[in-house]
């Protein structure tokens, strides 16, 4: 044996294990009883996930001494050297101590919770916005809402209030009601019940009366003069009266050009007398005359001198003139095209007239 | 360290004379090998001069005092696995090896890791 030379020291079991342990720390879980050198050599070299699931595994012993240090080094690497010395002299100043690992856990829930807070601040952010965006949209709506009553004797400034049981929403629902939009949208709906109400005979004076009512007035008067036609076609009874002024009938093309509506079919029958023409003319002047002046002349309108020449062609007659159907319908296009329309159809007639 | 320090050695005191006189004769042999016994009971009968790369053994087995580990040769080793000891015994062999230049690797089961760690530090291996 003295003899024999060592030419190299073999390494040690011990050096060859803990080598092997630091290549596998990931594969270690329970490490009770071994020696605590060794295990600080070893768990030198593992993660932080590595550390938690071998301390967690060891239940039975407690490998603080060891694994506090790495917990310290853990919690620096993670929130920065300047918070960890900041803990630290907490810890001194309250003379408590705890064990970093815990330190460590602690720390990360206030992060994530942090966190948290602020995706949440930042997707109700979006999701506001993604509401003003939406109620900006105009939604298409399939079915009308309900009409309550006929607005007879409704002045126009009396709002249905009485879904609305809150009274912050009354005042809302009120607000939008006189809104200019919705006064323009309820003005057109009345246009759409009168012509629904009225009954056939009155459709022609009515008819008459929209033309010339939009062309005199602005849209914000078609309330009132709608009002007014509707008291003269209730309360006037049809009345035959031959026109006072007779000589206009030769005027009559260029003042049904001037722009009345659906005068032209009411000249049709005038041919039978001339009361339409010299209504045309006055009511061309004149703002909520017209109106009347009608109303006199549906008792010389169609409906009596349908009834008196037995002609059962008038209706048709209106409706031959392509122009003068939306007299008749109970469309709510606006009064303007009435008036285009009307014009066309004076055009047609004087054609007519040339005819005969 | 522990030496099996027990009735052994009490209860052979009476045989002991008649035994000295018979490992005298095989003394030589006696003192080549050494037995090295697990808590299983196995044995593993290896080279005095292979125990002897664990200081641990080795001073157990030179250690004056009269010890029945020095005088029988035999150690037993009840921490230590029947697998773990056949382990530590083939370390052993390779120590040697190593030192007369035959340079290989000496491969470890990772299951065994931690275990034998713990056993050759025990060892002072």
């Amino acid at each position: 044996m003295l003899l024999e030379r060592l030419s190299k020291k073999p390494p040690s079991l011990v050096d060859l294990c803990v080598r092997l342990a630091i290549d596998n720390v990931r594969y270690i879980g329970y490490v009770g009883g071994v020696d605590f050198q060794l295990l600080e050599k070893i768990l030198q070299h593992c993660t932080l996930e590595q550390l938690m699931h071998i301390e967690d595994s060891t239940q039975d012993t407690d490998l603080s001494p060891v694994t506090n240090e790495l917990w310290k080094r853990f919690y620096e690497k993670q929130y920065g050297a300047k918070n960890l010395s900041f803990v630290m002299e907490k810890m001194e100043r309250s003379k408590v101590s705890f064990k970093w690992r815990e330190l460590y856990e602690a720390k990360l829930k206030v992060v994530e919770e942090d966190e948290k807070e602020a995706v949440d601040r930042l997707k109700q952010r979006y999701k506001n916005e993604d509401a003003r965006k939406q109620s900006r949209q105009t939604k298409l709506c399939a079915k009308t809402p309900p009409m309550k009553k006929p607005f007879w004797g409704n002045s126009g400034t009396s709002y249905n209030l009485s879904n609305v049981k809150s009274n912050i929403m009354k005042k809302a629902k009120l607000d939008v009601l006189k809104s200019q939009e919705v006064k323009n949208l309820t003005a057109i709906k009345r246009n759409t019940i009168q012509k629904s109400f009225s009954s056939p005979s009155k459709r022609t004076g009515l008819s008459a009366n929209l033309p010339s009512t939009s062309r005199s007035n602005s849209c914000g008067e078609q309330v009132k003069n709608l009002n007014a036609v509707k008291r003269n076609t209730t309360q006037k009874p049809f009345s035959i009266s031959a026109p006072k002024r007779t000589g206009l009938s030769s005027t009559a093309p260029s003042t049904s050009r001037s722009g009345e509506g659906n005068l032209p079919p009411k000249r049709i029958n005038s041919f039978l007398g001339t009361a339409p023409s010299t209504s045309r003319s006055n009511s061309y002047g004149e703002g909520n005359l017209p109106p009347k002046r009608i109303n006199s002349l549906t008792g010389s309108a169609p409906p009596t001198s349908r009834s008196n020449f037995g002609e059962g062609k008038l209706p048709p007659k209106r409706n031959s003139l392509p122009g003068v159907a939306p007299s008749t319908s109970r469309n709510t296009a606006t009064k303007r095209k009435h008036c285009i329309v009307c014009m066309r159809a004076s055009s047609f007639e004087l054609l007519l007239l040339e005819d005969k | 360290m522990r030496f099996s320090v027990s009735k052994k050695s009490r209860a052979v005191a009476k045989a002991d004379a008649g035994r000295e006189r018979r490992r005298r004769r095989r003394r030589k042999k006696m003192r080549e090998t050494v037995k090295l016994i697990s808590m299983e009971g196995f044995e593993f009968v290896i080279d005095r001069e292979a125990a002897m790369v664990s200081q641990t053994i080795r001073s157990m087995l030179t250690s004056p005092g009269g010890f029945s580990e020095s005088k029988e040769g035999v150690v037993t080793f009840p921490d230590i696995s029947t697998t773990i000891l056949e382990k530590i015994c083939q370390y052993f062999y390779w120590s040697i090896q190593y030192s007369r230049g035959k340079e290989t690797e000496f491969h470890i089961e990772p299951e065994l890791t931690l275990e034998l760690m713990m056993a050759a530090n025990y060892l002072h291996t």
